[in-house]
């Protein structure tokens, strides 16, 4: 190309210069022309995408993603994301691999095209196994003195407890098992009233809904449900029996999450989330229609009126903020209402003033703001506060009960390290209550489990209005005693010390407890627990009208020793080992006397005094193992209860279960899990009837009592069986279960009936085999 | 009573209810030995200084269908051994304690009375009312409360009833209050069983509605609280029902309530008479009784 375009000189520069231009210019078009041919081909792609665990959209974090057939890799962030940039597949398509432990191998294909280079994609992960009850290695140093603790996988999908946290507690070694619709938990062969229910701490009038149905709060807003038995320590107090906690669990903070369920008995729903970068909610609550199933039953019978269905509901509402590294506020609300109310037509058997208008309802409502500072690595503090009301109601016909009370609760504790041999905690726990009880009611008597005909009471109306508390301080150590000469001696010892100043009975009592622990490795433990427990007596005991206001507080020592082994040595399979011997010296307890005494100047009956004695002494034992898909737990408590009066005789308790044996079996096969227990009680011991009186006054019979509980009913078996199924959708999972209790119909007694004047009598039976449906379904 | 045992009462109640048809007798049929009632005179007795005891008049109401031979009654009295808290309705252990009075009943069979049939034997001992006195030593007074000298001390009079052929027993007690309040409790009056609206002289030919017709109203009476307040209450009349034949829905029923009774279709065969009886209370131990033989 010698074209010539200018002859002066210089212009050749110019023309050199156009020259070059054009020839870059045509084989650059060229090179462009080629390009756009072989575009598709080395087009620079891209892919975006995020991790998440499919049904519960948990992200998956440090996962490894592969692009094949390039064989790149990313691993997901925080959020499960990840990123490919600036590659070329071959044909615009590829296939992408996560392969991570614990879940299912994930591939899919995708593809770009010409238009679109940049995907952006969320790829869910089935885990392999959806597993119910998941295995909690934990430490045996976590647990404090004569705890047992079941996590909320463990009591949700426990057989025979329709997943509620208390019902499942009933299964382990140690608690009794309750007569047919009682609401209330019986630890190691004491009485009912000798147990206390705290949620969160704070003491609550009422763990279970109506009748036992289910406790308190909704079960997935629950973390842990917790039971202490003989030899606990000194935070806990004003029970001889034990406790039973309820933890809720903090909300979830990764995203919104909500559950729905639906069953026989109630519906319920939980929703929870973030707010915040700091701060997240909890919201859940239940419903019950189990009146409308009484209704249908009692439609027929004209002599029963129901005029408001049996009913209860809950609401339990959390806050909870991270206000800054150290500290974290959470306020929480509960309220709870149970119901019923019906009117009896006609006097009901052998008691012409049971009949009328009946009206029961227990509601309560508790703001419970707790405040927890992380001071240092050693050093910690927790307060919380619980105020609120209990409003109890009963109305029969023209008699009545009726309890107002404000009731305020708070707890401290400061806990500290103090060197490496020494662990403390200083801590409180106040009850202060104003209360305003209005009382109409025949006064009857009762005794071993006989209970005289409401119409031969004695007619009292009163009404008490006042105030009273309960102030308690307890002070904890964890002294290693050796440590100094061994960094790695197994020696703890736990001595502990409780001031509890007690209103209703007016004493001021010091209870020393004490553990010592010997730690043999990290899997094996021994404990010795033993101390000193008061307990206030039931305020109707106390009451002038009713009962004594002299009496004192009830007494029982404990003594328990402990062994665990865990046999898994961290690894997920195997068997752990757990039992206990204990045993309880209980004095001044309350019983009814027919004494006179001289109160005010004048001759009035006792009604009861403290001269109770008791000892219950017993084994208790578990056996678990785990393998793979299989669990199975056996619960054993070989138990005797023994109360008596002086100068009586010795008899059995009313809950001395010589023999209670559990057998808990799990199994999970893909989304199908099967769940059964088997369990096995001695019967409950009764109060024969061996005669009776006529109270030709009241036109009814009195019964005249045998020896106290000394006789039994027959012993007591059942089979219960649970399955329940999944299904994993991508953003949500559905569950359905069938839970079939006592499935082999056995005819179970749990109480006798009696002839209007006591000479003929009939078992009645526990609940026949009783199926329940449920869904729910959660995100 | 515990309040426990009040606040799960009435699932219990719910339970109850929701079970099948009772398997035991039924309260109001009149089948072997039985005590219906206690009547005094006085069942509540003014406290007087000057005296250590009273005199009453007790008129028991005694069954012994389908039995055989005479009945021993004895009548014991004391103060109350607590009754209400626990203690056996006996006087063995009690303050003030005696032996009031035995009889000897003999079932009239055939007698003048119609409550009387062939098997019939429902009715008030042969020897008719029973008069006795309750020793009350003044000086015991003054131990009693303020409230409880104004409700009522309660005597009891412990009743034992054995039949000299079978040689069963029953025991019944009943109680008379003695108090220093101006208006003392007198015993409700009947005056008529109605069936159907009519006066209960024959047996009805179907299932008919009982009912009672008292001479006198519920009483106005004072209460007193232990906090010393005086509440003013009624008493509530209730009437049991007992029969021999037929079959009675609610053994028990209050002032303008009837029950249904379905009769037996025609007399018994022996030739005895069907009885019905009443027995009303005033709740505060006001008792009255009325016995039809149709």
């Amino acid at each position: 190309m010698d074209t010539v375009l200018f002859s002066i000189k210089g212009t050749s520069v110019l023309y050199i210069w156009l020259k070059n231009c054009w020839y870059y210019v045509r084989h650059y078009f060229l090179l462009y022309f080629l390009v756009s041919l072989l575009g598709p081909l080395a087009m620079a792609l891209e892919l975006t995408g995020q991790v998440l665990e499919k049904g519960t959209r948990q992200p998956l974090k440090m996962v490894n993603v592969y692009l094949l057939p390039l064989k790149l890799k990313a691993v997901t962030d925080e959020k499960g994301r990840f990123e490919f940039r600036e590659f070329n597949l071959e044909g615009l398509a590829g296939e992408i691999v996560i392969s991570v432990s614990g879940y299912k191998r994930f591939t899919k294909n995708l593809s770009w095209s010409a238009e679109i280079s940049q995907l952006d994609s969320t790829f869910f992960v089935e885990r392999e196994s959806y597993r119910y009850q998941e295995t909690t290695v934990r430490g045996l140093r976590e647990k404090k003195a004569a705890q047992k603790n079941l996590s909320q996988e463990e009591f949700l999908q426990m057989p025979g407890s329709n997943g509620d946290p208390i019902k499942a507690v009933q299964n382990l070694p140690g608690i009794n098992r309750s007569t047919g619709g009682s609401a209330r938990v019986v630890i190691q062969g004491s009485e009912p009233e000798d147990t206390r229910y705290h949620l969160e701490g704070h003491e609550v009038p009422l763990i279970f809904h109506f009748g036992g149905v289910t406790s308190l709060i909704t079960p997935e807003a629950v973390e842990s449900v917790d039971y202490f038995s003989a030899g606990h320590g000194a935070e806990w107090s004003r029970a001889i029996g034990g406790h039973i906690g309820l933890n809720t669990r903090r909300p979830k903070t990764d995203r919104h999450h909500g559950m729905a369920f639906v069953d026989a008995l109630n519906s319920g729903f939980l929703a929870e989330g973030p707010i915040d970068e700091a701060s997240s909610y909890l919201i859940s609550g239940r419903i019950s229609y189990i009146g409308e199933v009484l209704e249908a039953i009692a439609k027929d019978n004209e002599n029963f009126d129901l005029v408001v269905a049996p009913s209860f509901y809950d609401i339990h509402t959390q806050y909870q903020k991270q206000l800054n590294e150290r500290d974290e506020l959470r306020i929480q609300t509960i309220a709870s209402n149970d119901r019923l109310s019906f009117v009896l037509a006609e006097p009901m058997g052998n008691d012409p003033k049971l009949r009328g208008s009946f009206n029961q309802e227990t509601k309560f409502y508790r703001i419970m703001p707790s405040w927890e500072r992380k001071i240092d690595a050693d050093h910690s503090a927790k307060v919380s506060m619980a105020y609120g009301a209990n409003d109890i109601t009963f109305d029969l016909g023209t008699n009545y009960f009726r309890l107002r009370n404000n009731a305020l609760t708070t707890l401290g504790e400061y806990k500290s390290v103090i060197n490496s041999s020494w662990k403390t905690t200083l801590g409180f726990d106040n009850l202060y209550d104003w209360f305003d009880v209005s009382v109409r009611l025949p006064v009857t008597f009762s005794e071993g489990g006989i209970a005289n005909p409401v119409s031969s009471g004695e007619f009292k109306e009163s009404r008490v209005k006042g105030r009273q508390a309960s102030i308690g301080a307890f002070w904890t150590n964890e002294w290693k005693p050796f440590i100094n000469q061994n960094p790695d001696s197994p020696w703890s010892v736990l001595p502990q010390v409780r001031l509890d100043k007690l209103g209703p009975t007016k004493e001021l009592l010091a209870q020393p407890r004490v553990s010592l622990r010997y730690q043999s490795s990290a899997f094996e433990q021994w404990r010795l627990n033993t101390g000193l427990y008061h307990q206030v007596p039931q305020p109707q005991d106390l009451s002038e009208d009713f009962g004594n206001p002299d009496l004192k507080s009830q007494r029982a020592k404990h003594y328990a020793i402990a062994w665990e082994r865990d046999l898994r040595e961290g690894a997920t399979n195997g068997w752990r080992l757990s039992s206990s011997l204990f045993y309880k010296d209980l004095d001044r307890l309350v019983v009814s006397s027919t004494s006179k005494v001289t109160r005010d100047g004048v001759e009035v009956f006792e009604n009861f005094n403290n001269n109770g004695l008791g000892r219950i002494h017993g084994l208790e034992t578990q056996v678990r193992y785990q393998k793979e898909d299989w669990s199975w737990i056996v619960n054993y408590t070989l138990l005797e209860s023994r109360r008596w009066s002086p100068g009586k005789p010795v008899l059995p308790s009313a809950f001395d279960q010589t023999h209670s044996l559990n057998l808990l079996m799990g199994y999970q096969f893909n989304e199908w899990r099967y769940g059964a227990r088997f369990r096995y009680v001695t019967g409950n011991p009764y109060t024969p009837v061996i005669g009776s009186q006529f109270d030709a006054d009241n036109d009814v019979y009195i019964p005249s009592r045998g020896a106290v509980f000394s006789q039994r009913n027959g012993d007591f078996k059942q089979f219960d069986l649970r399955i329940d199924r999944q299904w994993i959708y991508d953003t949500w999972i559905l569950s359905a279960y069938v839970d079939i209790q006592n499935l082999t119909n056995e005819k179970n007694p749990e109480s006798l009936t009696y002839s209007y004047n006591y000479a003929e009598k009939q078992e009645i039976s526990g609940i026949p085999v009783l199926p329940t449906l449920g869904v729910k379904g959660e995100f | 009573m515990k309040w426990q045992t009040v606040f799960v009462l009435c699932p219990i109640v719910v339970g109850l209810i929701g079970c099948s048809e009772s398997p035991f007798p039924d309260y109001s049929k009149l089948e072997g030995l039985r005590i219906l009632a206690l009547k005094v005179d006085q069942p509540e007795l003014q406290y007087n200084s000057s005296t250590d005891s009273y005199s009453i008049v007790m008129t028991p109401l005694l069954s012994d269908f389908g039995g055989s031979g005479n009945l021993e009654l004895s009548l014991q009295g004391c103060l109350d051994p607590g009754i209400v808290v626990g203690a056996e309705p006996n006087c063995s252990d009690a303050d003030v304690a005696s032996s009031l009075t035995t009889v000897t009943v003999t079932p009239a069979v055939g007698a003048a009375s119609d409550i009387f049939g062939d098997e019939t034997r429902t009715g008030i001992p042969s020897t008719g009312s029973i008069a006795m006195t309750l020793p009350f030593p003044r000086t015991l007074w003054s131990s009693f409360s303020s409230v409880l000298q104004f409700n009522g001390v309660p005597y009891v009079i412990v009743a034992k009833v054995r039949s000299v052929d079978s040689g069963r027993e029953l025991t019944a007690f009943r109680r008379v209050l003695l108090s220093n309040k101006s208006s003392l409790n007198t015993n409700p009056g009947l005056i008529d069983l109605k069936v159907s609206g009519n006066s209960l002289v024959s047996l009805p030919s179907e299932e008919s509605l009982l009912a009672f017709e008292s001479a006198t109203n519920p009483e106005n009476y004072d209460y007193k609280k232990s906090s010393g307040d005086v509440l003013a209450l009624t008493e509530a009349f209730e009437v049991s029902w007992f029969i021999t034949d037929g079959k009675i829905k609610s053994s028990r029923g209050r002032t303008g309530e009837t029950v249904e009774w379905n009769p037996p279709t025609s007399a018994p065969s022996s030739g005895r008479k069907v009885i019905v009886v009443a027995v009303l209370r005033d709740g505060r131990g006001g008792i009255d009784y009325m016995i039809r033989a149709l």
